[in-house]
């Protein structure tokens, strides 16, 4: 196998990675959008809701289609859309929001917190991760900045990235032929 | 394949009815509120005023009596109020105190009372103060209101589920018809 594809089997094996990022960087967005010093109507916040989830479906489905090393269109059927929507697509922090302003509560009760599982993740890794910065005098704006980038998209989006990418093909919602070297044809 | 859209539909239909009957138990368990009475002690320290600035205790209203100590690095005034609660809250000065020190007195009288600390009309530097409040306070709480928010919680999201999944399928429908004539197919290319 040539250099060249063995740099682009390397790039499409490495795609979730940065496509997490992107991912991530959308939901934010869309909470920026919405709650930055306002609070928006409850049907406002289930359409921008609803097109980010949308959006990172389809993020989800290009992640498969670069691990597959296929255009988007042979790996786009309504399956695949699907389970894209309701694993990668539904976005944390919006959700969470959405439902705060129609549930109309302030802060959710300790028993959900304990519930929520990707919350107790969140929890967990800020406050290690900004007792550790602060440590060695770093400021806590200065650090959430790669945080936010970096490091929480792989904890909340990457393995829902993947869990999509092997349930799409445990599922055989995708069916490919592939060639003895694990590349479709 | 027709079994498996019956299927669908099936789990729809139940996500759907475990989405309104958690959402009506939700509104039926939140609704509820009772009201305790609380002594509470509050101790409020190295408060800095800015010139002219008027300083409520925490907006905490307590009920029959306060008993009140204070320290200040220079002469504050101390409004003791009448809070008149109808249609929320008004307040009425019963007695004002003008000193850098209150050594544990009890105010009593009027069945709602406030504390109101400011400064002085010719102070012109920040003043440091501390003061213990010890009184009893009304608090009115949802004692189910955390399992609600949880079942609420639980149930919107259910509700999404179901409304993101039919949307999906009508725009996988009208999408395929667009731009085929004839609807896609769910298999793949």
């Amino acid at each position: 196998m040539s250099r060249s594809s063995y740099s682009v089997r390397l790039l499409r094996t490495l795609s979730p990675i940065l496509i997490s990022f992107i991912i991530y960087q959308i939901d934010f967005w869309g909470f920026g959008m919405l709650f930055f010093e306002r609070t928006p109507s409850i049907s406002e916040t289930i359409l921008v809701w609803f097109i980010v989830a949308l959006i990172r479906a389809g993020m989800g489905v290009f992640a498969l289609s670069l691990v597959r090393g296929q255009s988007w269109k042979k790996v786009l059927n309504k399956n695949a859309l699907m389970l894209s929507y309701f694993v990668v697509g539904l976005p944390m922090i919006t959700t969470h929001m959405l439902i705060h302003r129609i549930l109309d509560v302030s802060v959710y009760p300790d028993p959900l917190d304990r519930i929520l599982p990707l919350h107790i993740i969140e929890g967990f890794t800020r406050g290690l991760a900004y007792k550790w910065f602060e440590a060695y005098g770093i400021p806590y704006d200065v650090y959430l900045l790669p945080y936010t980038f970096l490091i929480e998209p792989l904890f909340t989006e990457l393995p829902r990235l993947l869990l999509f990418i092997i349930f799409v093909r445990a599922l055989g919602f995708s069916r490919v032929a592939m060639t003895d070297s694990g590349l479709p044809p | 394949m027709r079994n498996l859209s019956v299927l669908k539909v099936i789990v729809l239909l139940v996500l759907a009815l475990f989405a309104s009957i958690g959402y009506w138990k939700f509104t039926e368990l939140y609704r509820i509120e009772e009201t305790e009475i609380r002594v509470q002690e509050k101790t409020y320290t190295d408060e800095v005023f800015a010139k002219g600035a008027i300083s409520g205790l925490g907006g905490l209203v307590y009920k029959g009596w306060v008993s009140i100590s204070l320290y200040a690095s220079r002469e504050v005034r101390v409004d003791f109020q009448e809070a008149i609660i109808h249609n929320g809250a008004r307040y009425h000065t019963l007695e004002t105190l003008i000193t850098d020190r209150i050594a544990n007195t009890t105010f009593d009288g009027p069945e709602y009372v406030a504390i109101e600390v400011g400064m002085l009309e010719d102070y012109d530097e920040v003043t440091v103060w501390s003061m213990k409040i010890v009184g009893p306070v009304e608090r009115t709480y949802r004692p189910y209101g955390d399992i609600a928010v949880t079942i609420g919680y639980f149930s919107i999201l259910a509700w999404f589920i179901v409304g993101s999944w039919i949307v999906l399928e009508t725009v996988w429908k009208y999408a395929g018809i667009w731009s085929h004539g004839k609807g896609r197919s769910d298999e793949p290319v």
